[in-house]
């Protein structure tokens, strides 16, 4: 392999644009050649030397001291201080436990999409842990349960795409798709999900919220949400109630309410056909 | 007891080597800066425990290659990563001397002080903004393919300019 060659390969695994041969390959170099391992790791330097010398920052995550112990709020506060401090220090407050999102279970392709040229997709599986905000995208016959860093559960459902939140907040931007929503006692705060057309915050209780065809349809099986429509009213809706947001015929964004039009059956009653409850709204 | 400003000072002085090992070791600036943030968090909750008469470059470094294995025990099952060999070996590379690249660091403010004004301005957006190639080449009216090879270009002149002054050249 000639000089140049070796340059390029390091160039291009630093930057994280190596493909897996060439990360083979590094491996490989690394382990054998006391040179191109002494190359790297000077190289890997130069980086981070650079980077320091021109200051880069990276943010603390908003409100990651809000609502902690003494003993958290002091631990921020140091982790605030390191940050200012150090340029290039990332510190989002973490406390214990960890935070992050938790993949409780997938089925079907699970995608944790790359955040910039050069990263690739990755297969999201039970038991890993996300630790930064990150996209998500499932296939058309897949399914992931994610527990948040708040307690929240939350359940993209299949061919959808969403942001999560996986530092401080709690957070999830849905794209296109299904998502359902369970913010029970066990839960820190409210959970607060938003879809391009509106924003929905859910404090205890199940929602669904469906994105498609520019409009949001929220439904709320248990407790209440309050439903504020991007750069406009806020509507609260209860159990049973079905709200969808969507523009009418002159292009202004609007919520139609109704009840439910369906009911899952008690296990203790007659399951029989779910009477329609009153005016519904079709979505 | 360790007050936070002892802390600071060292983090400071020895974070490019944390760092420089993180981005040797996964190969990616987002998964070291991932890493990098449960390193400092770690340090930050251990330094209580951290024994003086060892240099905080080697603790440091021993706490970045933990979390980093951890990491690579994550990711294993479905990418590409180093070896624990290769990343053993790397940490090693970062730490068997006093300070491998001290010298390199004083070197590289003149070196980019000597760099072309266009040139200074590509490394403000891309390490000063954070700002990705795609987004660089909005601004400068250049392709993103274009500017990735701008930038490569750069640090290669920056390590050149580094080493020359190292062996004794000028400018």
């Amino acid at each position: 392999m000639t000089a140049d060659r070796r340059e390029r390969l390091i160039e291009d695994y630093l930057q994280g644009r190596a493909t897996a041969a060439e990360i083979r390959a590094i491996d490989a170099l690394v382990r054998d050649d006391d040179r191109f391992r002494s190359t790297l790791a000077m190289a890997a330097h130069d980086e981070a030397a650079l980077e320091q010398l021109c200051g880069r920052r990276v943010p603390i995550a908003k409100g990651a001291t809000e609502g902690r112990g003494i003993r958290g709020g002091l631990l921020a506060a140091v982790a605030a201080g390191v940050a200012m401090a150090v340029g290039w220090l990332w510190l989002a407050g973490r406390t214990q436990p960890p935070i992050g999102c938790q993949v409780v279970e997938t089925r079907g392709s699970v995608l944790l999409l790359a955040r910039g040229p050069g990263e690739e997709a990755s297969p999201l599986l039970a038991g890993d842990v996300i630790e930064t905000d990150r996209r998500i995208r499932t296939g058309p016959w897949a399914a992931v349960a994610l527990r948040l860093a708040n307690g929240t559960r939350l359940q993209i459902d299949r061919a959808s795409e969403a942001t999560v939140a996986c530092g401080a907040q709690t957070r999830v931007e849905l794209i296109k798709g299904t998502a359902f929503v369970t913010c029970d006692r066990n839960a820190a705060g409210s959970a607060v999900l938003t879809t391009p057309q509106a924003s929905i915050e859910l404090t205890r209780g199940v929602a669904s919220v469906v994105v498609d065809d520019d409009r949001t349809v929220v439904e709320v099986a248990a407790g209440e949400t309050t439903l504020t429509v991007l750069g406009g009213e806020t509507t609260r809706i209860a159990a049973g109630q079905v709200a969808v947001v969507e523009k009418d015929d002159g292009g202004a964004v609007r919520v139609r309410q109704g009840r439910l039009a369906w009911q899952l059956p008690d296990a203790a009653a007659d399951p029989g056909p779910a009477v329609d409850p009153g005016p519904a709204v079709d979505p | 007891m360790k007050d936070r400003q002892r802390f600071l000072a060292l983090y400071e002085e020895h974070g490019p080597q944390v760092r420089g090992f993180l981005l040797a070791a996964t190969g990616c600036p987002h998964q070291a800066d991932d890493l990098q943030q449960n390193v400092a968090r770690v340090l930050l909750e251990k330094f209580a425990d951290y024994d003086e008469t060892r240099p905080f470059r080697c603790w440091a470094l021993g706490i970045a290659r933990l979390e980093t294995l951890k990491w690579r025990q994550r990711l294993a099952r479905r990418r590409e990563v180093l070896s624990i060999e290769a990343i053993d070996l790397l940490q090693a590379a970062c730490q068997d001397e006093a300070d491998p690249f001290a010298e390199r660091r004083e070197r590289l403010p003149a070196c980019v002080a000597a760099l072309p004004e266009q040139s200074r301005r590509l490394l403000s957006l891309r390490y000063e903004r954070g700002l990705a190639a795609k987004e660089i080449a909005g601004t400068v009216g250049r392709t993103a393919a274009a500017v990735d090879m701008a930038l490569s270009r750069i640090r290669r002149l920056l390590r050149d300019c580094i080493n020359r002054k190292l062996n004794g050249g000028g400018s």
